[in-house]
């Protein structure tokens, strides 16, 4: 079984501090995927070193096959002694997943992760052990899609704490918040956001501890294929829609070129919606059997706009939001940063003197390059991207 | 005291009532009202059963054309047939009267029918021998299934109620010779009652003497003194006794007689009191620019929260009460109300504040919570108390000069994120707790609804004046339906003036006339509408052509 693991996380630091003291690593190998979230003691800057060691050692480690006994090791062997408190401290919850389904998550002094099937709770078997004196407790599981994993540091659970709720949110709450709002449609990012938000509020915008939290889902793979400008050889238009055609999952065209070539070669009529959402944003068409058609540069410019502040780490719910709205930008941005684990981009090499800038180089082709940061751009989020050109 | 329509005026006027002891009445005097208020009670329960079984003809033939139903326009269902039955009780006196107060009781009756479903038919009185006859019916359908033991507990308790206290004396005028009028004693600064019970025929007459010694003044507009006429009189004169609340206005009323109206010869605890039914005279408008939504709570009686025309809060807080010991829940007593409302208009005038509140009719607004122990949370207030609360907020808030209150659907106010506007059961975290799922927004439960309220007819102001324009023959022809707007300009004429003209004339009928819209289906958009023009230094700015 092939799955794609897409991962958020967020923090918040405590009230005061410039740095956060909770770190988190996400390591991506060919084979599975490692998240670890690590606490530091105290809160600032030696808390941040403290998570950011922890974190790097014990994903680094975990990656490159090394067991957790020797992972933990290492960690106790580097961490810095702290003068006052004469110990040296980080909590850390690791969640590794394979792509062939199975999962291994262990947890030391954190709070227990939350795990979902189908939006309900989900409690995992967790055993017991020590290593080197500290007690760790260990679980392997199987992992299916739609399965959701979060991570909390203890902000969390403890956000609002003497002010808006006398005990703080509490796990228990947290669970429960997160089996109403977890939905088969909601992404890792929104998950990770909307927990930050609430914790935020509840602690009036003045945390009290940094407070960090990290989602996982578990995905089937779900591919998009993006055609982008004709291509530079005429004789290839046919193959190339074919091949276009043939690719499984959603398919978008952009361009009024490529759209007319689409069109010509599938024998299929190009509708022009008249509907304008935005007045600063070009309409888009309908083509049977093609899931979106819009105009081509301005509507990618604007959507790699709109992909990058969706998933920066300034980025808000509301931002988020944006990508429910029908616009040719909106539509195009969801496609690509929800819908899709995987996208395909289809990129044709002929040139429109319109886009042409006269003062520089050919190959400083606006829609390339466009392109090519998107791509780039989709890879960092964890997206598997594959550019052809023709 | 409470708010009353004017006799036979459309608008909702600034009404009090004070009530006034007859002060030691002799045997004679409490057996005539005595016997006066039971011949009234028959001949009021007459009308009511002989309705009854013409209810269908009555509600068909007098609904007005807003399809509700006026006092006025019910009472003339009591033709000259069922006017000559009814002398049969001896109500002479107060046949206007019973009449009038029939037609209110059944109005009433079927306006509330036409919204709520199992409205209990209303009850004056029942002598001995029907009483018994009703409730051995009830125990009867109960024996048969036919109904459950709640509902015959309560319908028997409201029969035998019914029959042991007789219906107050309703007096539809101040008036010098029927019904009723006062009198004062200017030299011993005391006030009197001239209560006309009696009719033509009735050997309890008996002559007036008027003291010499003590001249008593009509309160009116003459100059006019009690005096003998020689004559058998169908008045009584009772002495009154009050405090110095009451005394205020009395004493205005000798200054502003027109300001007495109808009056309630009332008796309880076996005192009679004259509940006496006054104009006040109602302070300069206010103009209104922020919102005061006022909703139920849980830990207080109360909720508020102020906000300017945006939405933005500029002030908030419980409303609770002086109570001693245990915090009271449920029903509260009318004295409890007053000090409530009182607070109300306080804040209002402090915040020069729209109050809005939960119109808790036909709907809830679910603010009770069961916790996982099942412990049930209720509202302090009840629904009763709370359309209480905003029944003498209708008139407390008329005297001081503002607007009445306006009263919107209270569904979801509790559930409603204020910020996203998602409105859904699953954002209600506990009993306190408020978290939105879509954008995480938590605040206090308590303060959410009284939020929501007062940003509910922000929702309607936002956007601009759609206005439908058409060319006609002569010129062009505006047209705004929530507004109320249809203008015919000229082609010779300057549009954009008269258009302007218009709204502002719209806008200036819409205050003065404020209390005849609240019931009207647009009111709330509307007025948000108008609020949403004035906050426009030019109204053309804001047109938008449809």
């Amino acid at each position: 079984m092939s799955l794609f693991i897409e991962i958020s996380h967020d923090s918040l630091n405590k009230f005061g501090e410039e740095l956060c003291g909770d770190k988190v690593e996400i390591i991506r190998g060919p084979d599975c995927v490692t998240a670890v979230l690590a606490d530091g003691l105290g809160s600032g800057v030696k808390a941040n070193i403290l998570a950011t060691l922890t974190s790097k050692i014990i994903g680094t480690m975990l990656a490159k096959g090394a067991s957790i006994d020797e992972a933990v090791e290492t960690i106790a062997n580097t961490l810095p002694i702290c003068k006052d408190r004469g110990i040296a401290y980080s909590t850390f919850s690791i969640l590794q997943i394979f792509n062939s389904g199975e999962g291994y998550l262990v947890e030391f002094d954190n709070p227990p992760v939350f795990h979902f099937k189908k939006g309900k709770y989900c409690k995992i078997k967790k055993h017991n052990r020590e290593i080197n004196g500290r007690y760790i407790k260990e679980s392997r599981f199987t992992v299916a899609p739609e399965d959701v994993f979060v991570m909390v540091s203890d902000g969390a659970v403890h956000a609002g704490i003497g002010g808006t709720l006398n005990l703080g949110w509490q796990w228990d709450n947290i669970k429960e918040y997160i089996e109403r709002t977890c939905k088969p449609d909601t992404s890792a990012k929104n998950i990770s956001k909307l927990l930050l938000a609430v914790c935020e509020n509840l602690y009036m915008q003045k945390p009290g501890d940094d407070t960090t939290v990290v989602a996982v889902k578990v995905r089937k793979p779900a591919k998009v294929s993006v055609m982008v400008g004709p291509p530079a050889d005429r004789s290839l238009d046919s193959h190339v829609v074919s091949k276009f055609m043939s690719q499984e999952g959603k398919k978008v065209v952009c361009g009024g070129t490529t759209s007319q070539i689409v069109s010509r070669v599938l024998g299929r009529e190009i509708v022009t919606s008249l509907k304008y959402f935005s007045p600063d944003i070009p309409p888009t068409a309908e083509i049977e059997g093609i899931n979106l058609t819009t105009e081509g540069v301005l509507t990618i410019g604007k959507t790699l706009e709109c992909v990058k502040k969706c998933m920066s780490s300034q980025s808000t719910l509301q931002d988020l939001s944006l990508l429910n709205k029908q616009d040719a930008v909106s539509r195009l941005a969801k496609m690509l940063l929800v819908d899709s684990t995987t996208i395909h981009f289809f990129v044709g090499r002929a040139l429109n003197p319109a886009h042409q800038n006269p003062g520089l180089p050919l190959n400083l082709n606006i829609k390339f390059k466009l392109v090519e940061e998107m791509a780039e751009c989709l890879r960092s989020f964890g997206k598997q991207v594959i550019t052809e050109y023709y | 005291m409470g708010s009353e329509r004017g006799e036979g005026s459309e608008q909702a006027l600034a009404m009090r009532t004070i009530t006034l002891k007859l002060h030691k009445p002799s045997r004679r005097k409490r057996e005539i009202i005595d016997k006066a208020m039971l011949n009234y009670s028959l001949a009021y329960q007459y009308l009511l059963d002989r309705a009854f079984s013409e209810i269908e003809t009555i509600k068909k033939e007098y609904r007005d054309k807003r399809g509700g139903y006026r006092g006025n326009a019910v009472a003339k269902w009591i033709d000259k047939d069922i006017s000559r039955e009814l002398n049969r009780f001896k109500i002479e006196p107060f046949k206007d009267s019973l009449k009038m107060d029939f037609g209110m009781t059944m109005a009433s009756y079927l306006n509330l029918s036409e919204i709520q479903q199992n409205v209990h038919y209303p009850i004056a009185y029942l002598p001995e021998e029907v009483w018994q006859e009703k409730v051995d019916t009830i125990v009867y359908d109960l024996a048969a299934g036919r109904r459950d033991l709640r509902e015959c507990e309560r319908e028997a308790r409201k029969i035998i109620e019914k029959s042991t206290s007789l219906r107050p004396l309703f007096f539809c005028r101040y008036a010098l010779n029927r019904d009723y009028c006062l009198l004062y004693d200017s030299v011993n600064n005391r006030y009197y009652a001239k209560i006309y019970l009696l009719n033509v025929k009735s050997e309890d007459r008996k002559h007036i003497k008027a003291n010499k010694n003590r001249k008593l003044w009509y309160i009116c507009k003459d100059d006019k003194t009690l005096e003998n006429t020689g004559r058998k009189e169908r008045f009584l004169l009772f002495p009154l006794s009050f405090g110095k609340w009451q005394e205020r206005y009395l004493k205005e009323a000798i200054a502003k007689p027109e300001m007495l109206k109808t009056a309630r010869l009332i008796k309880k605890d076996g005192e009679y009191y004259l509940a006496v039914n006054i104009r006040i005279e109602e302070a300069e408008k206010i103009k209104t620019n922020t919102f005061l939504g006022v909703a139920r709570a849980l830990a207080e009686p109360l909720h508020y929260t102020v906000t300017d025309s945006e939405g933005n809060v500029t002030d908030r807080g419980f409303i609770a009460t002086e109570l001693p010991g245990k915090k009271k829940e449920g029903g509260f007593c009318l004295s409890e109300i007053h000090k409530i409302s009182n607070t109300i208009v306080r804040l209002a005038l402090k915040n020069r504040s729209q109050v809005i509140v939960e119109s808790l009719v036909d709907k809830g607004d679910r603010l009770q919570w069961s916790d996982r122990d099942r412990k049930r949370h209720m509202p302090v207030l009840n629904c009763f108390s709370y359309n209480r609360l905003v029944s003498v907020l209708e008139y407390k808030l008329a005297e001081k000069g503002l607007p009445p209150p306006i009263k919107v659907s209270p569904v979801n106010i509790f559930y409603t994120c204020p910020r996203c506007g998602l409105s859904s059961k699953q954002n209600r975290f506990s009993k306190d707790m408020f978290i939105c799922t879509a954008c995480g927004l938590n605040m206090d439960i308590e303060c959410l609804g009284s939020l929501n309220l007062a940003r509910k007819l922000c929702e309607y102001g936002k956007g601009p004046l759609k206005v439908k324009v058409e060319r006609t023959l002569t010129g062009l022809r505006f047209v705004n339906k929530i507004l109320g707007l249809d203008l015919h300009v000229d082609a010779s004429q300057d549009y954009r003036e008269e258009f302007v003209k218009e709204v502002q004339g719209i806008i200036r009928d819409f205050y003065e006339n404020m209390g005849n819209y609240t019931r009207n289906k647009h009111f709330k958009q509307k007025y948000s509408l108008i609020k949403t023009i004035e906050g426009k230094k030019d109204i053309l700015k804001l047109l938008r052509i449809v």
